[in-house]
């Protein structure tokens, strides 16, 4: 006979899959939020932390994924609106990045080197539409803004990374 | 490089490059047990999932009235709104009536509708938007459903449903079951014209009046080239009617998704306003660079464009600040942004959401910003295009 779940064992279950779920590719958004894998590790903890107290705040009303970039956006900020984060170098430190376990290209650093060039807000709108893919609409119940905001940012984002790209392009 | 290309390329980047950042396979593990540790777990997950349920949500709630008229209503919150209430109510009011069994009749009407040849506003209104009723699933209806986070019922009530909230609050307390059938009527995205064509997204304002009567304005992105300029437009909004089931079984809880049924859309046609739209043009030096600025303002919108003068401007610097537009009427009201659009080195556009009634005077101040900072700024004089 198949013991019956208790709620609370329920709600663990349902979180650890939320967790395996989104946890590597939440790293990496927050680690270019951020452009600092070791912050990005406590943005992620403290990300989940904050998910799990507030499960039952979750109404289905937006995707599972919104509502985690939501906290997850908002926990960044709040991490880079502490003073000593002003003195970090704003580019992404790729010395100081793990060792790859997969292959990756040349061109994978200078699009990264690219995307920590962005403004705030423009990076946090990219990273949400094109890593998360999320749409206009959802990127903008993460980020807090109306999804015209969210448009008007990613076509920024989009025109200041193609000109990047492009510069970088010349230069290679 | 399109879209596609750089969403390829971005995916690349952060899932090879950044491949080595490993994820903890005891992250959730640590966190569920340390709040076990701290939290007399069962007892907190009760008081959480009382007030859960019992959240209403906080809609302001406007006054029930006979011939409701949506850009009326709305007119507090954007007053643009109030100078085309009158003319954009629509004569004989479009409506369909839906007959459910269990939810009975809804009925949507669309009581405004303003086209000046570039916008697109539409306010209806649905009565009897949701229905209610307790519900008690069978085995087998019980056996489709999906567990939900047990603290928070998936389906959330609002403004005059406080019995059923109050009802399901009672049952978590005693410990004995309860569910719930919700009947929603509403209009769905891709309004479409006669001819087939998806006049895309739109945004816009909803409430309920305390009768349960939903009100929503839909304010139409850019109109596609094809139904600019027409004489009157006919469109049909898509109506369709789900069914949602939300059960508390005494210890956890289980949601049914929705069951959902398209029914005839609302059409209407909605002729050509007379509204007048105003040019204005206007010269700069920005940067060193001489630029001209031309916008085109209606009651309800107004459209800016930048053009660079000289091949040399280059806004784009992801290093530097960068441009935005601010424009103010008449009686100094300044616009809301409504979106950005980057064309090309020398051309920049920039949409707003119209103040009402058309300015006779309007000033312009380019600016430019680095973050949050306003580094620098030129105004830019305008005058009337005859």
């Amino acid at each position: 006979m198949e013991a019956v779940k208790g709620p609370d064992t329920q709600r663990e279950e349902a979180f650890c899959d939320l967790v395996g779920r989104h946890q590597a590719a939440l790293l990496r958004t927050c680690c270019c939020i951020l452009n600092d894998p070791q912050l990005a590790q406590d943005a992620v903890q403290e990300t989940f932390l904050k998910a799990y107290k507030a499960f039952g705040g979750f109404r289905k009303e937006s995707s599972e994924k919104t509502w985690l970039m939501r906290i997850a956006v908002n926990t960044c900020r709040d991490m880079k609106r502490r003073a000593w984060f002003r003195l970090v170098d704003r580019r992404m430190p790729l010395d100081r990045l793990p060792e790859p376990s997969v292959p990756f290209t040349p061109r994978d650093d200078t699009v990264l080197q690219c995307i920590s060039r962005l403004p705030q807000k423009e990076r946090e709108a990219i990273l949400l539409y094109f890593y998360q893919d999320l749409t206009l609409e959802e990127a903008g119940q993460a980020l807090g803004v109306p999804r015209s905001t969210v448009n008007s940012r990613l076509e920024r984002a989009k025109a200041r990374l193609k000109k990047m790209l492009e510069g970088e392009e010349q230069d290679e | 490089m399109n879209d596609e290309e750089m969403r390829r390329q971005i995916h690349h980047a952060l899932d090879h490059r950044l491949s080595g950042m490993e994820d903890s396979p005891w992250l959730a593990r640590r966190i569920t047990g340390a709040e076990r540790k701290q939290t007399g777990m069962n007892k907190k997950i009760m008081v959480a999932l009382v007030l859960c349920l019992t959240l209403l949500l906080a809609f302001a709630g406007v006054a029930a009235a006979l011939n409701l008229n949506v850009f009326e209503l709305f007119s507090s919150r954007q007053p643009r709104l109030q100078d085309i209430a009158a003319a954009s109510a629509v004569e004989g009011a479009p409506s369909v009536t839906v007959e459910n069994e269990r939810a009975g009749r809804s009925v949507v009407t669309v009581t405004n509708a303003y086209y000046d040849g570039e916008s697109l506003l539409i306010g209806y209104t649905v009565e009897n938007e949701q229905y209610l009723e307790r519900f008690t699933p069978t085995e087998e209806e019980l056996a489709q459903m999906e567990a939900a986070a047990p603290e928070c019922a998936p389906m959330a009530f609002e403004k005059g449903q406080e019995e059923f909230a109050q009802a399901l609050q009672q049952a978590v307390a005693n410990g004995t079951p309860f569910g719930v059938k919700k009947i929603q009527t509403y209009i769905a995205d891709h309004t479409m014209t006669d001819g087939g064509v998806d006049l895309g997204p739109s945004t816009g304002l909803g409430d309920w009046t305390q009768d349960g009567t939903f009100l929503n304005l839909l304010d139409y992105d850019e109109l596609p080239n094809e139904v600019r300029n027409q004489p009157s437009l006919t469109v049909l909004l898509p109506l369709r009617q789900t069914v949602a089931l939300a059960y508390w079984d005494g210890q956890g809880q289980y949601y049914f998704g929705h069951t959902e049924q398209t029914r005839a859309p609302v059409a209407l046609t909605v002729r050509r306003t007379a509204a007048e739209a105003l040019r204005y043009e206007g010269k700069a030096t920005v940067d060193g660079v001489e630029a001209k600025v031309e916008i085109e303002i209606s009651v309800v919108k107004a459209r800016a464009a930048f053009t660079a003068l000289e091949e040399d401007f280059h806004p784009l610097d992801a290093e530097g600040p960068w441009y935005e537009l601010r424009l103010k009427d008449d009686k100094g009201w300044e616009m809301a942004d409504n979106g950005w659009t980057w064309e090309d080195d020398r051309h920049m556009s920039f949409a707003f959401t119209g103040n009402g009634a058309l300015p006779s005077a309007l000033s312009a101040q380019l600016l430019m910003v680095d973050g949050e900072e306003i580094v620098d700024q030129t105004e830019i004089a305008l005058a009337p295009v005859p």
